[in-house]
């Protein structure tokens, strides 16, 4: 996969923390001070118990894909000329589920439940996005 | 109470429609339902907008102003992409009956064809969809249906061939329909050959990219030209999930809906209850097709099809005489889809079968059809019953 001009996300008080760390190349989830669940994509309150206490916690980066997409064509968007690319959703084993591209892998490799884990595309000055590769 | 019905439904140019604005096209299909129902736009008290993907928030008082309807005690815009003319559909039922309004006027069109928005201007207008967590990984509107189908074929040994039977018998409706934009019938080889847009999507698993404009009119019973010409409603419901894939995923608390088992059930069970019909009632079905896969989990999770059924549940009965002819106009696989308010057709259509005017394509008999309409990743329906008059 070559580079993708891809959209970027908006840095916003809810969510700087997680662009923090995938700038240094690691992964960091809301964790539930009071049910202890993770949840994904970051936001203000537990969504499992409305719990708004809570602690950025590192997390394995490993999961397994759920689900996965080639997109082949994509007429109008920034990516038009980046495909095809390969989104998966990933379950993260500690339980959410996040959209990501799966990079670096062989054909074989993207297929649901196929073991995955994180790495990083740094796409300019604020942003770093995680992305997956198969795991070794 | 009153009872409110369907007294008029109004359809523009659809396809592609260069000559006329986004403007002009919702004037026209106002113009002809308010017709049909033997009113004029004086009669109208109130106005829903379904509207375009860029349009103002506002756009309901730019149609008012065009049209001339001066005061209303209902005017909104409900912007909840394919699901928002089924929301407000309801809405002017509830009007009509609660003596809020005596004419609602609801419509919406769109110029996906030949106007100027692209992809990434859409996305960006419609949120389709999470610009944060999702449009940076560069998923289109194709790949969230993609995700959806891959993972339907996952849970269900459903193949590709499967979904392709949907876009065949879609298509051979539309080659009943003079005004379809396809009406070249084709094979389940065709739908499998044609090119992958977002796997294991196709081209063929895809709806349209068209101009046009829907538009009825809701009334009390009996206020238009023909009392039985009047659609009567049976029952509504609606339903909505998540919206981030991840998180439809994830699934709801009780374990009984997520990305594959959608909220559709909600919706259908009460639509159903307020009918107090069953399944084997509905005559004729509009299931709203963005995707094949949009119309393969309806028709499983409402209870028609079995699980992994859907296609074959199309190919044995979805034809014209089999026990649920499935978009008779052609649906937005194969007649139009003109963006937001695509799916009002399959009302218009729904209206045309239970009066007994769907000419060339007429289901016998249709005296209840079902309609649905989808939004957001297969996690945003609603689902109508509408019944032939009574008068």
């Amino acid at each position: 996969m070559g580079k993708i001009h891809r959209p970027l996300p908006t840095i916003t008080p809810d969510h700087e923390r997680f662009w923090q760390a995938a700038k240094a190349h690691r992964m960091e989830l809301q964790k539930c001070d009071r049910c202890g669940r993770f949840w994904y994509y970051p936001g203000p309150v537990c969504h499992y118990c409305s719990s708004r206490e809570f602690t950025w916690t590192p997390v394995s980066g490993n999961g397994t894909i759920y689900s996965y997409s080639v997109l082949e064509r994509a007429k109008g968007n920034p990516f038009e000329g980046d495909v095809p690319i390969a989104i998966v959703l990933v379950r993260l084993e500690e339980g959410p589920v996040m959209m990501s591209n799966l990079v670096d892998y062989q054909p074989d490799d993207l297929r649901i439940d196929a073991p995955v884990t994180v790495t990083y595309e740094d796409v300019d000055e604020q942003v770093t996005l995680p992305v997956f590769r198969p795991a070794a | 109470m009153t009872d409110a019905v369907i007294a008029g439904i109004g359809e523009s140019k659809i396809g592609k429609v260069p000559e006329m604005t986004t403007l002009g096209l919702i004037v026209d299909a106002s113009l002809k339902a308010i017709e049909d129902a033997g009113l004029t736009a004086h009669d109208i008290d109130g106005i829903i907008l379904h509207p375009a993907f860029h349009m103002s928030p506002r756009y309901h008082i730019i149609v008012s102003e065009t049209l001339g309807i001066y005061v209303k005690t209902l005017a909104d815009t409900e912007m909840a992409g394919g699901a928002s003319y089924g929301l407000a559909l309801e809405r002017a039922k509830q009007a009509v009956e609660s003596g809020l309004c005596k004419n609602v006027l609801l419509v919406g069109g769109e110029k996906l064809a030949t106007g100027h928005l692209s992809g990434s201007a859409m996305m960006a207008s419609v949120g389709a969809h999470n610009l944060d967590w999702e449009y940076p990984y560069g998923a289109t509107i194709p790949s969230y249906y993609g995700l959806l189908a891959q993972r339907y074929f996952h849970e269900t040994g459903a193949t590709e061939a499967d979904l392709a039977e949907i876009a065949v018998m879609v298509r051979r409706h539309a080659s009943r329909n003079p005004l379809a934009t396809y009406r070249d019938e084709i094979t389940v080889d065709d739908v499998l050959n044609s090119p992958v847009i977002s796997s294991p999507l196709h081209r063929l698993d895809c709806s349209l990219v068209s101009d046009g404009a829907t538009a009825y009119v809701v009334s009390a019973r009996g206020a238009s030209k023909d009392p039985k010409r009047e659609v009567e409603f049976l029952g509504i419901g609606q339903a909505q999930s998540y919206y981030h894939m991840g998180q439809l995923a994830e699934g709801s608390m009780d374990g009984k809906h997520d990305l594959v088992r959608t909220v559709v059930d909600i919706a259908g069970d009460r639509a159903f209850g307020q009918a107090g019909i069953s399944r084997d009632d509905v005559d004729v079905a509009m299931i709203y097709d963005s995707f094949t896969i949009t119309v393969a989990v309806q028709l499983e999770d409402l209870g028609f099809a079995e699980r992994g059924g859907a296609g074959a549940f199309v190919r044995e009965h979805g034809d014209l005489g089999g026990k649920l002819p499935i978009n008779t106009h052609g649906g937005l696989l194969s007649f139009a889809h003109p963006g937001a308010s695509g799916g009002m057709m399959s009302f218009a259509e729904a209206v045309r079968q239970l009066r007994g005017e769907a000419q060339g394509r007429q289901v016998d008999d249709a005296e209840i059809a079902l309609v649905t309409s989808a939004s957001a990743v297969a996690s945003n329906f609603t689902v109508s019953i509408l019944g032939a008059s009574r008068a």
